[in-house]
């Protein structure tokens, strides 16, 4: 071992000017972090508990709804086929669905009415 | 392992898009819940300002007097964030209403939101005041109250716009049917024959087609409902809407009676 060369370094470098060089180095290492493998492993974990979060929060009783299926043009001649994927394909099928939902649609927006406020501030006696 | 930084923000960038898109009808439910719970907060408020009112009235002292300005700071506090959580969900619903004409939806979203930011500067206003006087009080009420008119018509038009998309996407479908119907029996005529079922066809198409004119007459008013300027005509307008459209309900379904019992018919052989 006594006989390895210093790195960085030959019999014409003074010791002194190996130290400065190895402090230069040490002082680039530390002013350019590298991302550790923790931090990845930290990202990956807050990325699975975002996950988690979203999974519990639809099973909490709150499932997104189906999407809506596209517009379908008005008349004056509709296609004989329907135009939504969301629609099966069956014509029976097809009339259970549309008497569901002419069934289920509320048109009077119940949860949806106007709010009743008092749009009269005043100090009188009414 | 070495992964550079971009390709980890690229990654949080769609996980975390995945995420909203997820839980994003979620949030529409829970606006749903945070404008019923303000609406509970506003009744208690009301409440508070009508008994404060009552008493300053009766015994006109300084307390009861600055009972009432808290009272009705708080009034009108509350009455600007029901106001704003409504045109919220109207603006959420409308967002994902079927079959609403592209502009008129984005002019109703486009209002919404500047009476959103509206209502929210107000809210600021109300809970920034220092000291207030009862005509302080008054005059910012003002500024709210002479948009009442403006309130109920947008709120009228995003409900009449939403009701009357899903009802022509229903419609749109019955006529639809319709047309199968009208094939199958041209390929097979089931037990009864063609001519007969050709007839029922006729009155089905009928029942659809009045039902249609419903619709029509549904757009109709809410033309009008565009350009009316009373608060008392907007509602009644809207009525009418609701009116017509629950005819054409009752026709949609008699009609789905009927082709029913073509279909069977079709079908029977």
């Amino acid at each position: 071992m006594s006989d390895a060369i210093a790195p960085f370094g030959g019999d014409n470098i003074p010791l002194k000017e190996l130290k400065k060089e190895k402090r230069k180095i040490e002082l680039a290492k530390k002013t350019k972090p590298k991302i550790s493998p923790a931090v990845i492993a930290m990202a990956f974990v807050i990325a699975f508990l975002l996950m988690i979060i979203t999974l519990l929060l639809i099973a909490s009783g709150k499932k997104p709804p189906a999407p809506q299926p596209s517009p379908i043009p008005i008349m004056p001649s509709p296609s004989p086929v329907s135009t939504t994927s969301a629609l099966p394909k069956s014509v029976g099928e097809r009339l259970e669905k549309l008497e569901k939902g002419l069934n289920e649609v509320d048109l009077y927006q119940t949860e949806l009415t106007f709010p009743m406020l008092d749009f009269n501030l005043n100090f009188e006696k009414n | 392992m070495k992964l550079p930084k971009i390709f980890l923000l690229f990654y949080f960038f769609i996980v975390l898009t995945l995420c909203f898109s997820i839980v994003s009808p979620v949030f529409s439910q829970n606006e749903l819940k945070d404008y019923q719970y303000q609406s509970e907060k506003y009744s208690q408020a009301y409440d508070d300002y009508i008994k404060a009112r009552d008493a300053y009235l009766t015994y006109e002292t300084l307390t009861s007097r600055d009972e009432l300005i808290t009272a009705a700071r708080d009034f009108l506090y509350t009455r600007a964030i029901v106001m704003r959580t409504y045109f919220q969900i109207l603006k959420v619903e409308l967002k994902k209403a079927p079959d609403v004409e592209a502009t008129q939806k984005e002019y109703l979203i486009l209002s919404l939101d500047s009476w959103i930011n509206w209502l929210m500067d107000s809210e600021e206003e109300i809970k920034n005041l220092q000291n207030p006087t009862l005509v302080d009080l008054l005059e910012i009420s003002k500024r709210f109250e002479k948009n009442q008119n403006t309130f109920s018509k947008f709120a009228y038009q995003t409900l009449s716009n939403i009701i009357l998309g899903k009802m022509r996407l229903l419609q749109s479908e019955a006529t639809s049917i319709n047309f199968l119907l009208a094939d199958k029996i041209s390929e097979n005529g089931g037990t009864k024959d063609v001519v007969t079922l050709n007839q029922w066809m006729q009155t089905v198409k009928n029942m659809t087609y009045q039902s249609q004119k419903n619709i029509e007459q549904a757009e109709a008013y809410l033309a009008q409902l565009n350009s009316s300027s009373k608060t008392e005509q907007n509602f009644e307008l809207y009525k009418q809407i609701q009116q017509e459209l629950e005819k054409m309900q009752y026709k949609l379904l008699n009609a789905i009676d009927y082709q029913k019992e073509i279909l069977r018919e079709v079908e029977s052989e």
